[in-house]
């Protein structure tokens, strides 16, 4: 199907976030992270890089605040819920200087996982069921496939173990 | 020494699976850590983020045993 001059310029239109500096948006970096999380009883993370869940992820060690990781590409989704100490965290598994290409993602598959975001955010909010925490859903869409992956704490963890910067 | 290695992600072409779609046997050293056996295969280490083997997920150092199915997967950063 080929979209028209009118509906992809309507289409984009829709799509295209907002210019930086509306209500409610916020750049998040080393000095901004801690005070958007301080004070919340959970981080849900809908980032785009990876750096910028790094920076999320070791504000939330500090301060001791759940994050929910969840990241797409393609037709790949990954999920867990952490919270060092009692659940490994997110550098515990991802090296930190891993290089990222920008993402290309599928709406559906951003769908997918942000629905089991909400639900986990839901669980740990109420009490109820059993998070990921500790373990990490791999969902391969193509496959289709969906794991879900003990990850273990990493004692040199750079972020929350024992030689932590 | 005999393990597969499979991905359905992007590493998938790069794997050039020959076991079914997404599946590569793979002959190597017993003792060959992860990051020698991706090496071999000319896969790029910085595409890696990780592996799991049976339920379980794994650095790049994991020293692979005899038949092992070994999941590697590409960083993934959208959101």
């Amino acid at each position: 199907m080929t979209l028209s001059a009118d509906e992809l310029e309507r289409y984009s239109r829709q799509m295209g976030l907002p210019d930086w500096g509306g209500d409610g948006q916020e750049r998040i970096d080393t000095r901004s992270a801690p005070a958007l999380i301080a004070g919340h009883d959970i981080a849900i993370d809908c980032l785009d890089t990876l750096e910028a869940r790094f920076v999320l992820n070791r504000a939330c060690v500090a301060l001791d605040i759940p994050m929910l990781y969840a990241a797409v590409g393609g037709f790949t989704g990954q999920l867990s819920f952490i919270h060092p100490p009692t659940t490994p965290c997110l550098e515990c598994f991802i090296p930190h200087k891993i290089p990222t290409e920008k993402p290309q993602v599928s709406g559906c598959t951003t769908g997918m996982i942000s629905s089991l975001e909400a639900l986990e955010a839901i669980k740990y909010l109420t009490g109820i069921g059993r998070t990921l925490a500790g373990r990490l859903l791999i969902v391969e869409g193509v496959e289709p496939r969906f794991d879900i992956l003990e990850i273990e704490k990493d004692p040199d963890c750079p972020a929350c173990g024992s030689q932590a910067e | 020494m005999i393990v597969y290695l499979r991905s359905g992600g992007k590493l998938h072409e790069l794997l050039k699976p020959d076991v079914d779609q997404y599946t590569r046997r793979v002959e190597t050293d017993e003792g060959a850590t992860l990051v020698e056996i991706l090496g071999e295969l000319g896969i790029p280490l910085a595409m890696v983020a990780f592996a799991f083997v049976a339920g379980k997920v794994q650095k790049l150092g994991y020293v692979p045993s005899e038949g092992d199915v070994i999941t590697i997967q590409s960083p993934v950063a959208g959101g």
